[in-house]
């Protein structure tokens, strides 16, 4: 397929088409309403069915009974809308639903702002809904990845039965860049034997997809049966065959200071990379690619060799939290942030890497 | 050069098109070109849709080149209500000022425009339709054809020209250009819509045999009259791009 350019909304709506995505139901909300709008008009161009709900909370609970019909289904919207549907992620991951959820994050709390932000890290890696549940945490920084990612997140959604949200901001959902399409998936609604309405010859018993364990016995049982499975959801991602697709290291064998961030913020921060290291400071980069299961190992590993982190993010600090978790008191990690809609430039990050290797 | 559109000593032009065309940096370059052309230019942002890559957040770097911006007011400036700022009317009706519109692409972006359809035709605008071929929407001529015909309606406009901008942002080669360029010149044949430029960035204009004496500005390749853009975004995020 040619290169198209494309803003990032719009390039994860084409790659949930060609992941085999014919289920969209959500309701606009600016920095994300490409994705809708996009999707509004393409999926009835492949028999899709596209919804503009009357909530996000209606919207989530399509979501889950498509899901739960078997389908590839998603939803998305930004920050506020977002938190309306963790009731309803909720459930679904209770009820071991597959399904994508795009968040494009913008300026919180409460109505914020329209502009980008990072500001849902901790809702969204530690489940803003209630019970004992995880989601798979996916963030791309750019346009490409936003593709890429959304296909990947339904791989992931369907293999571990569970909901994957890809969290980006708002300049990854409206900024223009070419993208290379994948090829289309095949995908057979009618694949997995645990949805409702599985039509397989084996099948003789109807199934049920609920969240609902009224005996204490049974929900303690299930409980601990979706703990496992995030144990090994997180094994395969920090040891696993996913370790590589989790986490980007630039320049760390030798950096004195590592200087850590995802999505949009993490391509600030390459940029002052190069730039320490061309006024001769050993400076490297790690980009978490996955949030949760968050990258612990590279931490550890970092935290022998450099001599101090620096975490960078468009919020008041929040993703600090897992990499101080992860260092463990062996090396001290810092934090810069800008919120309310800022992006960080480059120069600021630098005056910061300075203070902190250059004292006097 | 003596274009068609730049023979009126004060003319109104509207860029209209699908989101993502081009439509804001064209309008950021015309206006500065305008206003070094004839000592002042007024620049109106009516984009309602897209939150970020607004003329209002230039503001001040295209004030300082003479160019008066018009945009919502400072209470709805960061928002993204349908709010257009009533002096924009004003400036569209007072004669011996270039104006220029950028207006939101795509369907919600270009709807308002239709109040604006009868000053902008006592005022005799240029109203110039920008095409990215490598757009969703505009990759084949039929889908062009189709979103032409969808977005002239909503914006009740008269379009006047159409302006071809091919590219693929960084990724843009001599070879795309050419190509995008080539169906937009097709497409031009077929509706009997004068082409009016094509737009290009600087750092192709040099590929494209334009000796450049100044940015931004009118020149020639050929037979083709291009305007060849500085470009005025400057985002801290361009230079990493992690693969």
């Amino acid at each position: 397929m040619a290169k198209v350019l494309m803003k990032g909304n719009e390039a994860i709506g084409e790659a949930a088409v060609l992941a085999g995505c014919r289920y969209y139901f959500g309701y606009p909300i600016t920095p994300q309403s490409e994705l809708p709008a996009y999707l509004a008009k393409r999926l009835p161009e492949v028999d899709g069915v596209f919804v503009q709900a009357e909530s996000e909370v209606a919207a989530i609970n399509m979501v889950y009974g498509s899901g739960s019909a078997g389908a590839r289904v998603m939803t998305s919207s930004s920050s506020p809308g977002i938190s309306l549907k963790q009731e309803g992620i909720s459930y679904i991951a209770g009820a071991e639903v597959p399904c994508l959820i795009v968040n494009v994050m913008r300026g919180g709390p409460g109505l914020g702002n329209i502009a980008p932000a990072q500001s849902d890290y901790w809702q969204s890696t530690r489940g803003g809904g209630h019970g004992d549940y995880r989601t798979i945490v996916l963030a791309p920084n750019s346009v490409q990845e936003m593709a890429d990612m959304t296909i990947t997140g339904f791989d992931l959604s369907d293999r571990f039965r569970n909901p994957v949200l890809l969290l980006s901001d708002g300049v990854l959902g409206q900024m223009m860049e070419p993208v290379n399409l994948p090829e289309p998936h095949d995908y057979n609604i009618n694949s997995k034997k645990w949805a409702l309405g599985y039509r397989g010859s084996d099948k003789n018993e109807r199934n049920l997809c609920s969240s609902i364990f009224l005996d204490n016995d049974e929900l303690e049982e299930h409980n601990w049966h979706l703990y496992q499975k995030y144990q090994v959801i997180t094994d395969l991602f920090s040891k696993g065959e996913y370790k590589d697709f989790a986490v980007e290291e630039h320049l760390c064998d030798d950096a004195e200071i590592i200087l850590v961030g995802y999505g949009i913020i993490s391509r600030i921060l390459k940029t002052v990379v190069e730039k320490c290291r061309k006024r001769g400071i050993k400076a490297g980069l790690v980009r978490p690619k996955v949030l949760w299961p968050f990258p612990t190992a590279v931490f550890e590993r970092l935290a022998k060799t450099a001599s101090q982190f620096l975490v960078v993010e468009m919020s008041c600090g929040q993703m600090v939290e897992d990499v101080k978790l992860s260092v463990d008191g062996k090396k001290p990690v810092f934090f810069f942030g800008r919120t309310g809609g800022t992006v960080p430039s480059d120069f600021e990050i630098l005056n910061e890497v300075d203070k902190l290797v250059r004292p006097d | 050069m003596n274009l068609p559109f730049s023979s009126d000593a004060a003319p109104a032009t509207f860029l209209i098109g699908g989101a993502g065309a081009g439509k804001t940096e064209l309008a950021l370059n015309l206006s500065v070109f305008k206003s070094s052309r004839y000592g002042g230019s007024t620049l109106i942002d009516l984009d309602i849709v897209n939150p970020f890559f607004r003329v209002r957040k230039l503001r001040e770097e295209v004030e300082a080149l003479g160019v008066k911006v018009i945009c919502p007011g400072d209470r709805v400036v960061s928002g993204d209500i349908p709010a257009l700022p009533p002096a924009a009317w004003g400036a569209l009706e007072a004669p011996g000022q270039a104006v220029v519109c950028d207006i939101g692409g795509g369907e919600p972006g270009l709807r308002p425009l239709g109040r604006m359809k009868d000053i902008a035709a006592a005022r005799g605008a240029n109203v110039f339709f920008v095409i990215n071929p490598f757009r969703p929407g505009f990759t084949s001529p039929g889908e062009l054809a189709e979103s032409f015909r969808h977005m002239c309606g909503l914006s009740a406009m008269q379009v006047t020209h159409l302006v071809a901008n091919p590219n693929l942002s960084g990724e843009t080669s001599v070879e795309l250009f050419r190509e995008g360029l080539a169906m937009v010149q097709d497409f031009a044949g077929k509706t009997g819509l004068p082409l009016a430029f094509a737009v290009v960035a600087s750092e192709l204009a040099g590929k494209l045999g334009v000796a450049i004496e100044g940015l931004p500005g009118f020149y020639s390749s050929g037979d083709l009259d291009v305007f060849v853009l500085e470009r005025y975004w400057s985002v801290p995020w361009h230079f990493g791009v992690v693969r």
